[in-house]
């Protein structure tokens, strides 16, 4: 049985590439329905500062940069997760549950502002 | 199971049977007492080529798939528990490199190099002072020019004086945190083991594995080319529980082998009359197959997703893996345990055909190697936020 392991190879440049489109892509209609942008960034850093015990003053940590790089475990992603949830009102689905959403402070905005915009039923 | 990448007429299923029977089974209570490593099995595995089966065939190798492993863990461990761990800790080594590190100009070659000679791969992932998280390391890779130095104090390094290299883990730089780790390969004229503690245990005593201090220099291109998060997560960890519960699967097939030996030798005592513990024997083979069911089914959840680099780091396929090493860890002391019943006196005699105390001895070994508190601990985080069953 032969494997596509390519795919894997890159996994890297695979992983990244929400945010590099996060970024080239306008600003969707959900953002104007939710909060400001910039309220909604400063409330992640907030729960950030709290939560995921980075090496590094979360301030300075731009929107696009590699929180595990920073020193965020796997371990700590779940409190932030619950942090996150408590402050935005709202519940990650499992499709969420991954390694990427929580990569980097531009990925986890994306990832409530497509919950924000969800019908509040779909919460389960 | 079509394996067909063998030399002669053999598959390496077979291969692995004829190796286990014929060469690992009689000296595997040797290699126990004297806590030896398997020598003469990995002298007959080298030679049929298997240490390299799981390398592309475009690099040399065997070219098998994870189940082919799965497979072959079960049959070894069926002769011989430390030889199986040694076999599936190497073939967890090369399952990184093939995965993780083949986009690199001197890995590619490395793999062409691991086919031609079979070396077999030890692992220095667990470090003194990170409290058993190997997803935490204290020592880093101090770069110089184009090399690098490492040290780390080792608590286990697994056949370490019989390994031709060795992959470790370390922060990537010495200003990075305890998880910004890399995977690198140190090959056995760049590193120096010194030893640090014995290996008298109560199982699994010919995996020969002491702590040892491990200082090593190296060339920067045996960094591997991804973080040690993704090879974790992707590679390092679901290969790890699935070779390791095959081979418990082995351990529990070899005692459940004894316990049908032992009704069978009493019925034919007393034909007409059914042996009082073969209710016994048709429960533990129940468990077994249960067992093994869960391992399979795990191969094949893995198989499905092992392309889709995003779906591996998922909790849910976490979740799953951790309870595959919870299920089988706890598995093989049960059927061990349940066979020793049936068995009686004859089972936990150590010098009769039915013997059950080195199987029984190793089986509990399954729920430390990664501690299994620390794995409930770890589903039971990811299960405040996780909702999928």
């Amino acid at each position: 049985m032969r494997h596509g392991y390519e795919a894997l190879v890159s996994a890297d440049h695979i992983v990244r590439a929400p945010t590099q489109a996060a970024r080239s892509v306008p600003a969707r209609k959900s953002i104007q329905m939710s909060a400001p942008h910039s309220i909604m960034v400063d409330k992640i850093r907030d729960t950030l500062r709290q939560y995921a015990r980075l090496n590094r003053d979360v301030s300075a940590i731009s929107e696009d940069a590699d929180l595990y790089a920073f020193g965020l475990t796997s371990h700590a992603t779940v409190n932030l997760m619950l942090g996150l949830e408590d402050a935005f009102q709202l519940e990650f689905p499992e499709r969420m549950l991954r390694r990427r959403t929580f990569e980097t402070i531009a990925n986890i905005r994306e990832s409530i502002e497509e919950l924000s915009s969800d019908p509040p039923t779909s919460a389960t | 199971m079509p394996i067909t990448v063998m030399s002669r007429s053999f598959t390496a299923l077979e291969k692995a049977q004829q190796i286990g029977l014929e060469v690992a089974a009689p000296v595997a209570d040797e290699v126990d007492r004297d806590a030896r490593f398997p020598s003469e099995a990995f002298a007959a595995l080298r030679s049929a080529r298997m240490l390299g089966i799981f390398i592309p065939p475009e690099y040399g190798g065997g070219g098998c798939s994870i189940a082919d492993l799965s497979a072959i863990c079960t049959t070894l461990g069926q002769y011989c528990s430390a030889a199986a761990m040694v076999f599936a800790m190497h073939q967890i080594q090369i399952a990184c490199l093939v995965r993780h590190a083949r986009n690199s100009q001197f890995f590619a070659a490395y793999l062409a190099e691991l086919s031609d000679t079979q070396a077999l791969i030890a692992s220095a992932t667990s470090e003194i002072g990170v409290g058993g998280d190997v997803r935490s390391s204290v020592c880093a890779v101090e770069r110089d020019n184009g090399s690098f130095a490492i040290r780390k104090q080792a608590p286990v390094i697994s056949y370490g004086e019989h390994a031709d290299a060795i992959l470790a883990t370390a922060r990537s730089s010495p200003d990075a945190p305890p998880s910004d780790q890399v995977l690198v390969l140190l090959k056995r004229d760049e590193f120096t083991l010194t030893r640090a503690s014995g290996w008298d245990t109560l199982g699994f005593r010919g995996t020969c594995s002491p702590g040892f201090v491990l200082s090593a220099i190296a060339p920067v291109d045996h960094i591997l080319p991804v973080s040690y998060a993704e090879i974790s997560s992707q590679t390092m960890l679901p290969v790890s529980h699935i070779l390791w519960a095959s081979l418990w699967v082995g351990i529990a097939t070899a005692a459940v082998g004894r316990a049908r030996a032992y009704i069978r030798a009493e019925a034919r005592k007393n034909p007409g009359k059914t042996p009082a513990a073969s209710v016994r024997l048709a429960e533990v083979v129940s468990k077994l197959h249960g067992m093994r069911a869960v391992v399979n089914d795990s191969v094949r959840d893995y198989e499905s997703i092992m392309n889709d680099p995003d779906a591996l780091t998922a909790m849910n396929f976490a979740i799953r893996m951790n309870n595959l090493k919870l299920n089988c860890s706890t598995a093989v002391v049960d059927i061990v345990g349940h066979s020793m019943l049936i068995c009686g006196m004859s089972g936990y005699r150590e010098d009769s055909k039915y013997s059950l105390g080195r199987l029984l001895r190793d089986a509990y070994g399954a729920a430390l190697m990664i501690n299994n508190d620390r794995i409930y601990g770890a589903n039971a985080a990811m299960l405040l936020v996780s909702k999928d069953d």
